[in-house]
């Protein structure tokens, strides 16, 4: 997709007017952190709910002291 | 009586405690100093003075008739204008939002309140809390109090320098990316970024659900962990809040910390760190070393990609908040804000996920590199003397988020991971302003944080310098 097709699909998508240039740089950074995402993907385990992971703070919390929360 | 305006928090409560001075006389001395200095900051959103003054006279009187005192009673706060209030304008650095007046108050400032604090003063920020360098095109740049041609760090740029030039004894900031570590960095001050769910966020401005963090920005260790102490705990207006019991952070800060593991990670950190950051950088670990801490070095290889992590869910989900506002005001949206807002657009779906479902394994994975032979790990923060105004003006002109994400890039992987980590003072560049080191711990070990910081604040005096501006 180049700029001009992905500033046309923000102006149908959000209806924001935005030019080429305006998303050039946000459309390059978004691309680069999605392979980073990819590359992640295909490594670790996927299987965890988004909820897994305050069960995982918790996990992996030292032993707790002090009164029971407010 | 002269107030010192560097007073603690912890002695000021003392002082009003003891009888030494009243809340009203500690409140027109910041008033004053408000008066003389906050323009000169650009750190001041709003300041209502009678109001002020007559919430300070009610305290004094609860105290004179013998009511019980909470911990922080009578002693002036202010806090990023993002925290709500019933009652008052909360305009979140933005245009849009100029005459905001919230339905509902923030938790954490109904606890600061229960504790005795006053809240004197609104302070500005960074456009809805997206940026690290403390620009405001609506606003200004909020001013460093150490040399006012330099940043702040952003994105609670108010909260920074108000603390930093004693106008207020503390300050909530929040953290989406770095924003109470990175102005605490760049002002001289002690900034906690709790572990995520210790500090409730109902009734503070949304910019990330995931990342956002709650925390204080003060000029001691102690104070830092008197005003965490305050707010930490579970709240039923917030489900991501954790139930589990709230250490006495003071109860164990003093203790000493010889035996203490200190993990230093050598992936990532010192990759770009400049000489000057990084001989205090050493230096701290040096004097950790005296105190009879030992330095473990650890790898982790993901460090890097914590980054992109992070931007991602931050992107996505701020875009989230503002897509349709973004429609029907884009002109009234700073140029780096809607700039930023717009990378968020282009997330898809699926990428989202992902990143959100390897949270989990991935904090697995750290805390096992990092903790399984080490109590704390220690990181530069920024890896650059804090820069000039200037010179980090980048608006949304070519390559401004790769500046703006580099800016903060030994910062931002803590906010996906969601672990304890706070900004601790490390000296002075040659230029005068601040250097500062990272702290980070286990989810739920604030104490061993503050522990490790308050070693580091005895053996230095690392927070006895404050800027003349007198």
């Amino acid at each position: 997709m180049t700029d001009r097709e992905r500033a046309d699909w923000i102006r149908q998508t959000y209806g924001i007017d935005v030019t080429p240039e305006m998303i050039a740089e946000p459309a390059r950074i978004s691309a680069a952190n999605s392979a980073v995402v990819r590359k992640l993907a295909a490594r670790l385990p996927l299987e965890a709910e988004p909820v897994d992971y305050l069960r995982e703070l918790e996990a992996m919390a030292p032993p707790a002291t002090g009164s029971e929360g407010k | 009586m002269n107030i010192d305006p560097y007073l603690s928090l912890e002695a000021a409560a003392a002082g009003i405690r003891r009888g030494d001075f009243t809340a009203v006389r500690l409140t027109e001395a910041c008033l004053s100093r408000i008066d003389a200095l906050g323009d000169r900051l650009n750190c001041i959103a709003g300041v209502d003075p009678a109001l002020a003054l007559a919430d300070a006279a009610r305290a004094d009187a609860a105290r004179e008739s013998g009511k019980p005192a909470g911990p922080l009673h009578g002693v002036p706060l202010a806090h990023k204008d993002m925290y709500y209030r019933v009652g008052r304008v909360s305009a979140c650095g933005a245009l849009i939002r100029g005459a905001y007046q919230p339905q509902t108050t923030a938790t954490a400032l109904s606890r600061l309140d229960a504790a005795g604090a006053l809240d004197i003063a609104r302070l500005n920020m960074v456009e809805f809390a997206l940026g690290p360098t403390g620009h405001n095109q609506h606003t200004g740049a909020v001013r460093n109090p150490w040399n006012r041609a330099h940043i702040t760090g952003g994105s609670s740029s108010g909260s920074g320098s108000a603390v930093a030039a004693g106008l207020v004894f503390g300050a909530l900031g929040s953290d989406t990316g770095g924003s109470i570590r990175t102005p605490s960095a760049c002002c001289g001050l002690v900034g906690m970024k709790p572990t995520y769910g210790l500090v409730s966020r109902a009734g503070a401005m949304p910019l990330s659900f995931s990342l956002d963090h709650v925390g204080p920005l003060t000029r001691t260790v102690r104070d830092n962990a008197l005003m965490l102490q305050a707010i930490a705990g579970h709240d039923p207006r917030d489900p991501t809040t954790s139930r589990r019991a709230v250490p006495d952070f003071l109860a164990t800060i003093e203790d000493d910390i010889r035996g203490l593991r200190i993990a230093v990670c050598e992936d990532f950190f010192g990759d770009s760190l400049d000489d000057e950051v990084a001989a205090l950088t050493n230096a701290s670990l040096d004097v950790y070393r005296r105190l009879g801490a030992t330095i473990v070095p650890v790898r982790f290889p993901d460090m890097q990609d914590l980054v992109a992590l992070t931007t991602v869910l931050s992107s996505s989900e701020s875009a989230g908040y503002h897509a349709d506002s973004l429609a029907a005001d884009w002109d009234r949206y700073g140029h780096q804000t809607r700039g930023r807002m717009l990378a968020g657009l282009f997330y898809p779906a699926v990428t989202y996920q992902q990143a959100l479902k390897l949270r989990a394994p991935i904090l697995r994975a750290f805390c096992k590199a990092m903790f399984a032979d080490a109590d704390v790990m220690h990181a530069p923060g920024l890896d650059i003397p804090v820069p000039t105004i200037a010179e980090t003006d980048h608006s949304d002109g070519p390559g401004f988020l790769q500046a703006l994400i580099r800016l903060t890039r030994n910062i931002r992987p803590f906010n996906y991971l969601g672990v304890p980590t706070m900004a601790v003072p490390a000296g002075f560049t040659a230029s005068g302003l601040p250097s500062s080191f990272q702290l980070a711990g286990r989810p739920f070990d604030e104490a061993t944080l503050y522990r490790t910081a308050r070693a580091y604040e005895r053996a230095t005096g690392c927070t006895d310098t404050h800027p003349q501006l007198d």
